[in-house]
C-alpha cells in the first residue's frame, strides 16, 4: 500500500491542507518542532484506522473545523482508492471510493490491509524513539512475539489462543497435578479401585466365612457334648455323694439283720392280731363289767323299794277314789253354776225393773198375771189414739180451708152477677145474627150449585159415556149373547147419566124453595153483636160455675162436721177403755200409752227370768243331793286308807309311779343279766382266737407273746429297711456295685469329693472354650449378614463405570485442547523455524552496515534463547552488553529486518518518527541507505527535523 | 393332546451391572440406576408368580462379569427363594459374561432351581403331577469362551411332552461389533432340531429368529446404554401341543432413546428451550424412566454459535433440571450433530495459518500428542487407546476450535 496523497479538512493544527505524497518511495517530512509533523503522522493512522472520540479530541481543530480528511492509496486494489473519514459522518467511519466511483466501508479496507489494526501497525510499521527503549527486553522470545505479530495478523489471538489452550489445558490435566479436573477424577478413580480391590477381598470371604462357621459349628457341638458327658459324670458322683449316707446305711443294716439270724416262726402279723384281738375283746369286757355293776345296783333298788310299795287292791281302792273324787268335783261344780245363775238372773230382774221405774215389785212382778191378748190389746189402744188424733187434726184442716174457698167463691159470684146483662137484648141480638148468618149461607149454596150446573162439560161426558157404553152393550148382546153383561154395562154407564138428571132436578126444586129475606146486617155490626154475645155467655158461664162451686164446698164443709163430731164420741170410748186398763194395772198409771206394748214385753220377760230361776232352784237341790251321796262314798273307800281326800291325787299319783318304777326295775334287772350272758357268750371267739395265737408263737402268755412279736418285728423291718435301701440303690446303681457295698466294698467320702471337684473343673474349662468358640460363631455369622447386605462392590463398581465416563469425557476434552495447542505451538515452532534465519539475516545484514562493520551478525544462542551479537573479532556480545546507541541500532535492524521479510505479501508504509535521534552522522546515512532499500518495496515517511539531501517535504 | 405348558424365558440379566454413557449423575437418579437391573429381576419374579408359569428359564449371563457383587449374588438367592415359596422352578445356565470358573460365590441355591453346570449339553426333567411334562436341555460356559457349534449337542431324549433348548450364543455368520460370536449355530440346524422351542441368549436386541418353531432372543431385561434403546423385558411362553403362544413382558424401568431435532427454526434460545422440553415431553410420555440422545439435524449458523458459546450446554442442563424432579425423569445424556460442524476454510497467504493448517494435516502423530495422559500411570490404568476414527474426529474439532479462538469476532 502506499499513500498518494493526504487532504486535511481538520485535524489538530491543520485546516484544509493538503499533502503529496507520492514523489519518491522514501520521502522525508521535515519541520522544526511543533511544525506539526506528529499530528500528520497521527492522522494518517487516524484514516487508516479511526481513533475513539476521547482521543479525537486532542485533534480538534481550535478554529471550529471538522476532523475529517481523505487520503488517496494505491496498490491496495487494482487502481487507486480515496479514503476518507470524517467525524460525525458514517459514524466516524471511513468510507472509500473506489475508482469507479463504488462506495466502501471500512471493512474493504480492513480486509485489504490483512485485519492489521492500529496496534500492530505501529508495532510493525511505526516506530519512534520511545519504542527503541523496549530493545533491553530483547529475547528470542520477544523477537518471536513480534515475528509472529508481524507473521499473523491479529497475533494476539494467537497469544491468546495459546494462553486460552494452556489454561484450558491445565485446568483439565497437570502430568504432576492435584487440582485440574482429571487429575482428580484420576485420584478419584484410584482410591475407589483400592475400596473396591478391599471390598471385592472381603466379598471373597463370604465362602471363607460359611465354611468357617461350618467348622464352629461342629466344634461348638462337640464341646456342649464333652460338657454332657463330664455333667453326667458329675451328677453320678454328686449323687453316689448324696446317697453316701444311704449306701453306708445299707452296709449298717446288712450287718445287723446278720445279727438277728435265729428266730423262729411267728404267726403272721402276730402282734397286731393279738393287739387287734384284745381291742375287739375290749369293748365286750368292760360291757361286761359295766353290765355287772349295773345288775348290782338294781338289785339293792329293787330290795328297797320292794317293802315301800303299794298293794294292788290299794291301788285300786285309791283309784275309786279318785273317780269319786273327780265326780264330786264335777257336781260340785254344777252347782255353783246353778247358784251362780240363780244370783244372776235376781240381780237381772232387779235392776231392769228399776230401770223401767214402774211402781212394781219384784215380788208384785212375780205374782202379776200378764195374758197374752194384753199386748194386742196396749198396742191397739195406743194405735187408736194415735190414729183419732191424726184424724182430727186431718178435719179441722180441712175445714179451716173449706172455709176460706167459700169466702172466695161468695166474693166471685156478687162480681159476676153485677157484669150481667139483660137478657132480652142478648136474645134480640142472637136472632139478628141467625139471620144474617143463614142468608150467606144461602147465597153460598147458590153459588155452589150455580158452579155445579156449569158443569155442563161433565154432563156431557156422562151422556157421552151413556151412548157408547149402550153401544157396546148392544155389541155385546148381538155378537156375543152375554145379555147379563150388556145390561150390567148399560147400568153402569146410565149412573152417571142418571145422577146428573136427579141433581139437576133437585137444584130446581131448590132454587123455587129459596126466598132470600130482606133484613141483612152490615159486617161491622155483625161481628160486635156476636162479640157482646159471646161475652155474655161467658160471663153467664162463669157465674153458673161459681155458684155450683160455691154449693159443692158447702156440701163438703157439712161433711166434714160430722166427721169431727163421729170421731169426738170415738176418743170418749177410748179414753174409757184406757181408764180399765190403769186400774187393773195400776203401774200404768204414769206411763204413756204408747209405750204400754213395750212394757208389756219388758214385764213378760221378766217374768220369764224369775220362772228360769226356780228351774235353777230346783235344778240346783237334786245337784247337792248327788253331791252328799258321793262324798260319802268317798269318805268310805278312803278309810282304810287313812288318807285324806284331798291327797287321793297325790298319793295316787306317787303310789303309781312307785309301782311303776318297781316293775321297771323288775324288767331291767333280767334285761341286764340277759345281756351279760350275751356278752360273755361274744367274747368266746376271742379268746379262742388269742389262745390259737399263742399256741402258733409258742408262748404261753402274753408277756412272752409280745416280746417275741416284738423281735420278730424288728427284725422284719431291718429286713425292709434293707430292702428299701437296695430298692433306692438299684435306681443308680447296678446290682453287681450293690453286692460289692454289702461286701463292705465301696468308696469312702473322702475320695469322692476329691473326684467331684476334679471334674468340676473339667467342666468349667470346657464351657469356658465353649463360649469362646460361641462367641467367634456369632461374630463370623455376624459379619457374614453385613456381607450379606453390603452393596459395597455393587455400589464401588456403579461409582467406578460412572467416574470412567466421565474420565473419558473429560480426557475427550483434554484431547481437543491438547491438540490443538500442541499443533499451535508446532505451527508456530514451524514457523519460527522458517522465518527467524530469514530475518536473523537480514538483521545481521541491516546491523552490520548499521554499525559500520563493528558487529557482523545475529545469533541466537540455544540455550539461553538470548539474542547475542557477534563482533567482527569473534566477540559475542549479549544485548545487555551493548551500548545504548548500539541498541537502538539493533532493534531497529530487526524492526526493519522483520518488516522486510513479513512485507513479501504485504507492504504497508513505514511512518519513522524521528526515531534515530540518537544516531551520528556515520550511522544516520547507512540508515538512510537501508531505509531507501527498503523503500523499493514499501513506501517510507520518515518524519524528522533534519533536513537532508533527499526528497522531502517541507513543512512549516 | 396333553398339557400346555407356560414359563417366562429371558436371558441377559446383567445384573449389577453400570450403564455406559452417564457421567454425572445426581444421588438419586445414581441409586436408580444402581438397582435397575434388581428392579427388573424383582419384575421378572413378579410376573412368574402373576402369571402362575411352570418355571423360568435364564439363559446366561446373570452376573455382568467375574468378580459379581455380593448383592448380585444375594438378589438372585432371594429371586430364588421367592420363586421357591410360589413353587416355581428355575432352569440356569450360565454364559460368556459369568461363565462358571468366573464366580466367586458358591451356588447354594434353593432346591427349586436346576443349573446347567458341565459345558456339554445335559437335561433335566420338569415333572407336574406325577408326569413328566417338559424336558429342559442347556448347558453353561465354563471358561469366557465357547467357539464351537453346541447345536449339534442338543438331542431330544425321553418322551416328555415338549422339548425345551437353552442355547446362550449367536448366528453363526453374525459379526456384532457389540457381541462376542461365541457358540454360534445355523439356523437352518436348530429349524430340523425337533425342538419345540429354542430359549436363546446373548443378544441384547430381541428377535424372533423362526415361529416354527420358536427360535427367539428375548433381549436383555434393562437396556444399559444407547446402543441398547427402547423398552426391554422378557417373554411369557405357553406351549399346547403344537401351538405357541408368546407374549412379551416388559421389565425394564429405565429406558434409553434418542430423538432428531430439527434446529432449523430456532430463534430465541429461551424459546428453543421451552419447545423442546415439549417436545421430549411429548415423546416420553409414555415411556417411564428415559436417558435420551438428541441429535440435532439441520444445524443453522446461530446454533453453532450457540454451542460455541455453550449456551447448548446450559440449555441442555436446565432442560434436565426441569425433567428430573418427576418419578418418570427424562435426561439428556448425550448430543450428536447429524452434519460435521462447518470447518472453515482456512485463510491461505497468511504465514502463520499456513504452517497451521500443515501442522494438522499431519495427524499421524495424534497418540504421541496425548501421551502425557494416555501413557500416565493414572492415566493408562483407565483409558483406552483411541481408535483411528476417534483420533480423526478429535483432530477436526482441535481444528475447529484453534480456528475459532484465531478468528474470534468481538462481539
Amino acid at each position: 500500500m502506499r499513500i498518494e496523497s493526504v487532504h486535511i479538512y481538520g485535524f489538530g493544527k491543520w485546516q484544509n491542507k493538503q499533502f503529496y505524497l507520492n514523489n519518491s518511495s522514501l520521502l522525508e517530512i521535515t519541520g522544526e518542532n511543533e511544525a506539526g509533523k506528529s499530528t500528520l503522522r497521527q492522522f494518517i493512522l487516524y484514516m487508516l484506522f479511526g481513533l475513539p472520540s476521547k482521543k479525537l479530541e486532542k485533534y480538534l481543530p481550535k478554529q471550529g473545523a471538522q476532523i475529517g480528511g481523505r487520503m488517496v492509496i494505491s496498490a491496495l486494489s487494482s487502481k487507486e482508492v480515496t479514503v476518507e473519514r470524517v467525524q460525525g459522518k458514517n459514524k466516524g467511519k471511513a468510507i472509500i471510493y473506489l475508482e469507479n466511483g463504488k462506495r466502501e466501508e471500512e471493512a474493504w479496507l480492513l480486509q485489504h490491509i490483512r485485519g492489521i489494526d492500529r496496534a500492530q501497525y505501529e508495532a510493525i510499521y511505526s516506530f519512534d524513539s520511545a519504542d527503541l527503549r523496549q530493545i533491553h527486553q530483547l529475547n528470542n522470545d520477544s523477537l518471536n512475539d513480534v515475528l509472529l505479530a508481524v507473521g499473523m495478523t491479529g497475533s494476539d489471538r494467537i497469544y491468546y489462543a495459546e494462553k486460552k489452550l494452556e489454561k484450558d489445558r491445565s485446568d483439565l490435566f497437570k502430568p504432576f497435578g492435584k487440582k485440574p479436573a482429571i487429575n482428580q477424577v484420576l485420584a478419584e478413580l484410584s482410591l475407589l479401585k483400592k475400596k473396591l480391590s478391599v471390598a471385592k477381598e472381603e466379598e471373597a470371604t463370604y465362602n471363607d466365612r460359611l465354611t468357617k462357621i461350618r467348622a464352629l459349628e461342629e466344634e461348638i457341638v462337640q464341646l456342649e457334648k464333652s460338657i454332657e458327658e463330664k455333667q453326667a459324670h458329675q451328677l453320678q458322683l454328686e449323687k453316689i455323694l448324696s446317697y453316701y449316707a444311704q449306701i453306708e446305711e445299707y452296709y449298717l443294716t446288712i450287718q445287723r439283720l446278720d445279727r438277728l439270724t435265729g428266730l423262729t416262726a411267728f404267726p403272721a402279723h402276730g402282734l397286731e392280731r393279738y393287739k387287734q384281738l384284745k381291742e375287739e375283746l375290749l369293748p365286750y369286757k368292760s360291757e361286761n363289767l359295766m353290765l355287772q355293776r349295773n345288775i348290782e345296783e338294781i338289785k339293792h333298788k329293787l330290795d328297797t323299794l320292794s317293802d315301800t310299795v303299794f298293794s294292788e287292791e290299794d291301788i285300786g281302792l285309791l283309784k275309786q277314789a279318785m273317780e269319786l273324787s273327780d265326780a264330786i268335783k264335777q257336781w260340785k261344780k254344777q252347782k255353783n253354776e246353778h247358784e251362780q245363775k240363780i244370783k244372776n238372773i235376781e240381780v237381772e230382774v232387779h235392776t231392769k225393773l228399776q230401770s223401767l221405774q214402774i211402781t212394781l215389785s219384784v215380788e208384785e212382778l212375780e205374782a202379776l198375771t200378764l195374758p197374752f191378748y194384753l199386748e194386742e190389746l196396749w198396742t191397739d189402744l195406743s194405735k187408736q189414739k194415735d190414729q183419732l188424733e191424726l184424724e182430727n187434726q186431718y178435719i179441722r184442716n180441712e175445714l179451716q180451708a173449706l172455709d176460706k174457698i167459700i169466702k172466695e167463691l161468695k166474693e166471685k159470684k156478687q162480681s159476676c152477677q153485677s157484669s150481667l146483662v139483660d137478657a132480652a137484648i142478648i136474645s134480640k141480638y142472637q136472632q139478628e145474627v141467625e139471620k144474617s148468618k143463614l142468608n150467606r149461607e144461602q147465597q153460598s149454596q147458590i153459588k155452589q150449585m150455580t158452579n155445579q150446573q156449569a158443569g155442563k162439560t161433565s154432563y156431557l161426558l156422562s151422556m157421552m159415556l151413556l151412548i157408547v157404553g149402550l153401544i157396546i152393550a148392544i155389541g155385546l148382546v148381538f155378537w156375543k149373547n152375554e145379555l147379563l153383561w150388556g145390561s150390567l154395562l148399560v147400568i153402569v154407564t146410565a149412573l152417571p147419566f142418571i145422577y146428573f138428571q136427579l141433581n139437576r132436578r133437585i137444584f130446581n126444586k131448590w132454587m123455587l124453595q129459596m126466598n132470600p129475606t130482606e133484613t141483612f146486617l152490615t159486617d161491622e155490626d155483625l161481628t160486635k153483636r156476636e162479640e157482646i154475645i159471646s161475652e155474655q155467655e161467658k160471663v153467664q158461664q162463669l157465674l153458673d160455675k161459681v155458684e155450683r162451686d160455691l154449693t159443692a164446698n158447702q156440701v163438703e164443709k157439712l161433711k166434714l162436721e160430722e166427721r169431727a163430731s163421729s170421731i169426738q164420741s170415738r176418743y170418749q170410748q177410748l179414753q174409757e177403755k184406757i181408764t180399765d186398763q190403769i186400774e187393773a194395772y195400776p203401774f200404768l198409771e204414769n206411763i204413756v200409752l204408747t209405750y204400754w206394748p213395750k212394757l208389756y214385753q219388758q214385764l213378760m220377760l221378766l217374768q220369764e227370768r224369775i220362772i228360769e230361776r226356780y228351774k235353777e232352784q230346783e235344778k240346783n237341790s237334786s245337784c247337792r243331793d248327788q253331791l252328799k251321796q258321793l262324798e260319802s262314798k268317798q269318805a268310805e273307800a278312803l278309810n282304810p286308807l287313812n288318807i285324806d281326800a284331798t291327797e287321793i291325787e297325790e298319793k295316787l299319783t306317787a303310789e303309781e309311779m312307785k309301782r311303776k318304777e318297781y316293775l321297771q326295775l323288775r324288767n331291767h334287772y333280767q334285761q341286764l343279766v340277759d345281756e351279760q350272758n350275751h356278752c360273755i357268750d361274744r367274747q368266746q371267739p376271742y379268746l379262742e382266737e388269742i389262745s390259737l395265737l399263742f399256741q402258733a408263737a409258742n408262748t404261753k402268755d402274753e408277756h412272752e407273746f409280745i416280746e417275741k412279736g416284738e423281735r420278730t418285728h424288728e427284725k422284719r423291718e431291718i429286713e425292709k429297711k434293707a430292702s428299701q435301701l437296695f430298692d433306692s440303690l438299684t435306681v443308680w446303681m447296678d446290682v453287681t456295685e450293690i453286692k460289692k457295698i454289702r461286701a463292705g466294698e465301696y468308696d469312702d467320702e473322702v475320695l469322692l469329693k476329691k473326684q467331684l471337684t476334679k471334674i468340676s473343673k473339667e467342666i468349667d474349662d470346657v464351657k469356658e472354650k465353649w463360649k469362646q468358640k460361641s462367641q467367634q460363631l456369632s461374630d463370623q455369622r455376624a459379619a457374614l449378614e453385613m456381607l450379606e447386605v453390603r452393596e459395597e462392590v455393587s455400589l464401588l463398581k456403579h461409582q467406578i463405570a460412572l467416574k470412567k465416563e466421565k474420565l473419558e469425557k473429560l480426557a475427550g476434552e483434554w484431547a481437543i485442547d491438547q491438540i490443538a495447542l500442541e499443533r499451535l505451538l508446532q505451527a508456530k515452532n514451524r514457523y519460527y523455524e522458517i522465518y527467524v534465519p530469514k530475518v536473523f539475516q537480514h538483521a545481521s545484514n541491516y546491523f552490520s552496515r548499521l554499525t559500520l562493520g563493528r558487529y557482523q551478525q545475529l545469533v541466537l544462542l540455544e540455550e539461553s534463547n538470548w539474542i547475542q551479537v557477534e563482533d567482527r573479532e569473534g566477540f559475542f556480545y549479549t544485548v545487555d552488553e551493548l551500548s545504548q546507541g548500539t541498541k537502538d541500532q539493533l532493534y531497529i535492524a530487526i524492526r526493519l529486518a522483520l518488516s522486510n521479510v513479513m512485507a513479501k505479501d504485504l507492504s504497508l508504509p513505514f511512518l519513522i518518527d524521528d526515531g534515530f535521534v540518537h544516531f551520528d552522522q556515520y550511522r544516520k546515512e547507512s540508515i538512510l541507505e537501508i531505509l531507501q532499500e527498503l523503500s523499493e518495496d514499501h513506501q517510507i515517511l520518515y518524519f524528522t527535523t533534519e533536513v537532508s539531501s533527499g526528497s522531502m517535504i517541507k513543512i512549516n | 393332546m396333553g398339557k400346555g405348558i407356560s414359563f417366562i424365558h429371558c436371558a441377559d440379566l446383567h445384573l449389577d451391572s453400570p450403564f455406559k454413557g452417564l457421567s454425572n449423575l445426581p444421588a438419586h437418579l445414581f441409586d436408580e440406576v444402581r438397582n435397575s437391573t434388581f428392579l427388573a429381576l424383582e419384575k421378572l419374579v413378579q410376573t412368574a408368580i402373576e402369571r402362575r408359569v411352570d418355571f423360568v428359564l435364564m439363559v446366561g449371563d446373570i452376573f455382568d462379569q467375574e468378580e459379581q457383587s455380593m448383592k448380585a449374588h444375594i438378589a438372585l438367592v432371594r429371586a430364588f427363594k421367592t420363586l421357591q415359596n410360589y413353587n416355581i422352578s428355575v432352569y440356569l445356565s450360565f454364559g460368556n459374561h459369568d461363565y462358571i470358573n468366573s464366580q466367586t460365590f458358591s451356588r447354594n441355591y434353593p432346591s427349586n432351581v436346576f443349573v446347567f453346570e458341565k459345558d456339554v449339553v445335559e437335561a433335566y426333567h420338569y415333572r407336574k403331577d406325577e408326569e413328566i411334562l417338559a424336558t429342559i436341555y442347556g448347558f453353561s460356559y465354563i471358561e469366557r469362551a465357547v467357539d464351537i457349534d453346541k447345536s449339534r449337542e442338543f438331542i431330544k431324549t425321553g418322551n416328555a411332552s415338549y422339548h425345551i433348548a437353552m442355547l446362550h450364543g449367536s448366528l453363526g455368520a453374525s459379526e456384532s461389533k457389540d457381541h462376542a460370536n461365541y457358540a454360534p449355530f445355523q439356523l437352518s440346524r436348530l429349524k430340523e432340531s425337533g425342538f419345540d422351542y429354542w430359549a436363546l441368549g446373548h443378544i441384547h436386541q430381541r428377535e424372533h429368529l423362526s415361529n416354527q418353531p420358536p427360535i427367539i432372543y428375548p433381549g436383555n431385561m434393562q437396556g444399559r446404554s444407547i446402543k441398547e434403546r427402547g423398552i426391554k423385558g422378557c417373554y411369557h411362553v405357553i406351549l399346547t401341543g403344537d401351538h405357541s403362544r408368546l407374549e412379551f413382558c416388559p421389565l425394564g424401568q429405565i429406558r434409553f432413546e434418542r430423538l432428531d431435532i430439527d434446529t432449523t427454526n430456532w430463534t430465541d434460545i429461551a424459546d428453543a428451550t421451552e419447545q423442546l422440553v415439549t417436545v421430549i415431553r411429548r415423546h416420553c410420555n409414555k415411556l417411564g424412566k428415559v436417558f435420551l440422545e438428541i441429535e440435532w439435524t439441520n444445524t443453522t449458523e446461530m446454533f453453532e454459535v450457540w454451542q460455541r458459546q455453550g449456551l447448548i450446554t446450559d440449555m441442555i442442563e436446565i432442560i434436565n433440571s426441569t425433567l428430573i424432579d418427576q418419578e418418570n425423569w427424562v435426561q439428556i445424556i448425550s448430543v450428536k450433530s447429524k452434519q460435521p460442524a462447518s470447518f472453515h476454510e482456512w485463510h491461505h497467504g497468511e504465514q502463520f495459518l499456513e504452517q497451521l493448517v500443515a501442522t494438522f494435516e499431519d495427524s499421524n502423530h495424534t497418540m504421541t500428542l496425548l501421551s502425557s495422559l494416555w501413557q500416565h500411570p493414572e492415566g493408562r490404568k483407565w483409558l483406552k487407546n483411541l481408535s483411528d476414527q476417534e483420533q480423526e474426529d478429535l483432530n477436526k474439532q482441535a481444528k475447529e476450535k484453534v480456528y475459532q479462538m484465531l478468528h474470534e469476532r468481538e462481539v
